[in-house]
């Protein structure tokens, strides 16, 4: 079973970025590189000399993608988002990095290597299925991900928390929707990794308390 | 058409922000808050805030938000 090696907790925004390990013990995955540093997560791939090869993005929000592109320069691994996050990773006023960092610039991404656009995409990694559902409403490119029995659900889903609907491109009859679609597709055991705070089981998850 | 001040009343009714002497120090706007606050004036005003001017001094108090959106384009 692929596992989780790292939860790190971003120091500002406190988002969470993790790395998930393959059962072969070589392979990783990293989950919403949301921190401008990013040396906890390097640190753990060179030292159990993991290769990294995809990077997935839960929404395209800068507390999600910070640390995108130094990860990406120094392991070269694919990108996977969903084609609406994609389109905005480039765009410092559509990531919101232009606001965290009041620094007049912002940051860009380049678009993702594999984008998602057919609202539920699964794709095998070396024997291990991992399946993209497009889930808008927090963000238009919102995207929860299932890797074997963890669900990696952004800021779809955050537990004691309502759903945040009220930014500018957020939709709060997207969000209805896809909240649907999370609950009827996933059973209570599903570990929930959330964009920020405890990993959970989706059944102590409140699903009326949401929204 | 709402004016500057009633825009950020809206936003964060608890602050007085006519009493703040500098409203990103004093954590009375977060980023989320600026997200909606520039795009709540730039629907108002029907101007466009140039990303290099998302800076504090931009947004520390009413005058230097009024400011910006006048050299954002806003007619008086």
């Amino acid at each position: 079973m692929p596992r989780i090696l790292l939860r790190m907790v971003t120091v500002r925004y406190l988002s969470n970025c993790y790395v998930i390990g393959h059962p072969d013990g070589i392979r990783a995955v990293v989950v919403d590189p949301g921190s401008s540093d990013m040396r906890q997560v390097t640190s753990l791939i060179e030292r159990e000399c993991l290769s990294v090869d995809f990077i997935m993005l839960t929404h395209e929000h800068f507390d999600h993608i910070s640390g995108l592109n130094s990860l990406r320069a120094q392991f070269s691994p694919k990108v996977v988002a969903s084609r609406e996050c994609s389109a905005r990773l480039g765009d410092p006023r559509m990531n919101f990095s232009l606001y965290a960092m009041m620094d007049g610039k912002g940051i860009a991404c380049s678009p993702a290597e594999i984008e998602i656009y057919n609202e539920v995409v699964t794709m095998n990694w070396e024997g291990v299925d991992i399946t993209f559902m497009e889930t808008p409403g927090h963000s238009p490119g919102s995207m929860c991900i299932s890797v074997g029995n963890l669900l990696f659900s952004g800021d779809t889903i955050i537990p004691g928390k309502k759903t945040v609907v009220r930014l500018p491109e957020s939709s709060r009859e997207s969000a209805v929707r896809s909240l649907d679609t999370v609950f009827a597709r996933y059973d209570s055991s599903t570990l929930l990794c959330p964009g920020h705070g405890e990993v959970v089981s989706l059944g102590s998850i409140d699903r009326s308390k949401l929204l | 058409m709402k004016n500057i001040a009633e825009i950020l009343n809206s936003i964060r009714p608890e602050f007085d922000f006519n009493n703040s002497k500098d409203f990103i120090k004093e954590g009375m706007l977060d980023s989320f808050d600026l997200i909606t606050l520039v795009a709540a004036i730039e629907e108002a005003f029907g101007i466009k805030i140039d990303g290099r001017d998302i800076v504090p001094e931009n947004f520390n108090s009413l005058a230097a938000i009024e400011a910006l959106a006048s050299r954002s384009g806003r007619k008086k």
